[in-house]
């Protein structure tokens, strides 16, 4: 019977964090989410975590599980042997047991502009994209917003202020857009001291990304059309 | 996108790339010339003349070295400022440490300018 090592910690009662051990009877097939649900329901109802669509579609359940950020409903529970022990996501204050404030994480993806800025005028119909020019995207569109990059990113770690893998892939992403108009105002705020430079190319964000997504190369192709913008004279200064 | 955007790293970066590359370059035909290809049993032990000898041959040895020189300072303290910048110096202490650089950097350029005019000129 595997044993699932959860972090505990609530900040209303006054004590410290620790791990708690719960025996978790495993069925064949049986995700950790899966387990956590046994726990909450059967041994511990005061268990507090983040999940929703069960199938790695939502992002909700991102954690740490046996050293690597995983999502949770996605983790069988054979593969990780006899002993499973859970953190929350990391870089981001805990505001009970396995949930973190996710505030930072989605301020900075904001800041990117989320959302086609086309050069036009919308008109009254739909944005037209040929498909050769939505493959190029399809790879960054896929990203669910779960936070193990974010998590995992040294970066991260060391300086608040910047944008994080997840932001900076989902700029790619717009950038990379054939129907957005704001190509180059884009690279010139993903090229502020927030952005791409601050990156090492540490590849953490690609180890663990759920979605086998790239933000390391994202960032890297960003580098890239950042340089040729400079170059060329088409990035804009702001500020 | 009101954040400050000033591109700065976008040059910075780039030219530490194109720099790392000229250095591969100057770094293994410095190498060959000097070390793997030095042959004792002919050439005698490597020392100040016979290094001194071998650079005087050729006009483009000295051009080398005039630009080896300033490329290993570039690349050295670029890499530094990298660093320095994901400390985030607030504006007064970037321009300080901007200035220390340039400086530090000049200075380092006219000690390996000096010695290779020594070294060409004959001297010791």
């Amino acid at each position: 019977m595997p044993i699932f090592s959860v972090f505990r910690y609530n900040p209303e009662d006054g004590s410290d964090a620790f791990f708690q051990e719960f025996e978790v009877p495993e069925k064949k097939g049986m995700a950790v989410l899966e387990g956590l649900y046994y726990i909450l329901e059967n041994l511990d109802a005061t268990l507090a975590f983040r999940s929703s669509c069960r199938q790695g579609v939502c992002g909700s359940c991102a954690m740490h599980i046996n050293g690597q950020y995983r999502l949770a409903c996605e983790t069988q529970v054979a593969k990780m042997g006899n002993f499973v022990r859970i953190r929350p996501l990391a870089h981001m204050t805990v505001i009970r047991d396995l949930v973190v404030d996710m505030e930072p994480f989605f301020r900075q993806y904001e800041a990117i502009k989320p959302y086609l800025i086309p050069a036009e005028e919308p008109g009254d119909r739909e944005y037209i994209q040929s498909q050769k020019d939505r493959r190029r995207i399809d790879h960054y569109v896929d990203c669910i917003l779960c936070g193990a990059c974010y998590g995992s990113c040294p970066v991260v770690a060391t300086d608040e202020k910047y944008l994080g893998p997840h932001a900076l892939m989902k700029g790619l992403r717009f950038v990379d857009d054939s129907r957005d108009g704001a190509a180059y105002e884009r690279l010139a705020y993903l090229s502020t001291d927030n952005g791409i430079f601050r990156c090492h190319t540490i590849f953490n964000c690609q180890q663990v990304c759920p979605k086998d997504l790239d933000p390391t190369g994202a960032i890297g192709k960003l580098k890239m059309k950042s340089v040729w913008a400079k170059l060329r004279g088409k990035l804009p200064k702001t500020g | 996108m009101t954040d400050k955007a000033s591109g700065q790293g976008t040059l910075g970066w780039f030219l530490q790339r194109i720099s790392g590359i000229f250095l591969a370059f100057f770094l293994i035909t410095h190498l060959n010339v000097h070390h793997l290809f030095h042959d004792i049993t002919t050439s005698g032990l490597i020392n100040f003349g016979s290094v001194q000898e071998n650079l005087s041959s050729s006009f483009w040895w000295q051009v080398f070295y005039f630009l080896f020189v300033p490329f290993v300072v570039f690349h050295a303290l670029n890499g530094i400022w990298a660093i320095i910048a994901d400390y985030r110096p607030s504006g007064n202490a970037a321009i300080f440490l901007r200035a220390i650089f340039w400086i530090v950097g000049l200075v380092l350029i006219v000690i390996g300018a000096m010695t290779l005019i020594n070294l060409f000129g004959g001297g010791v």
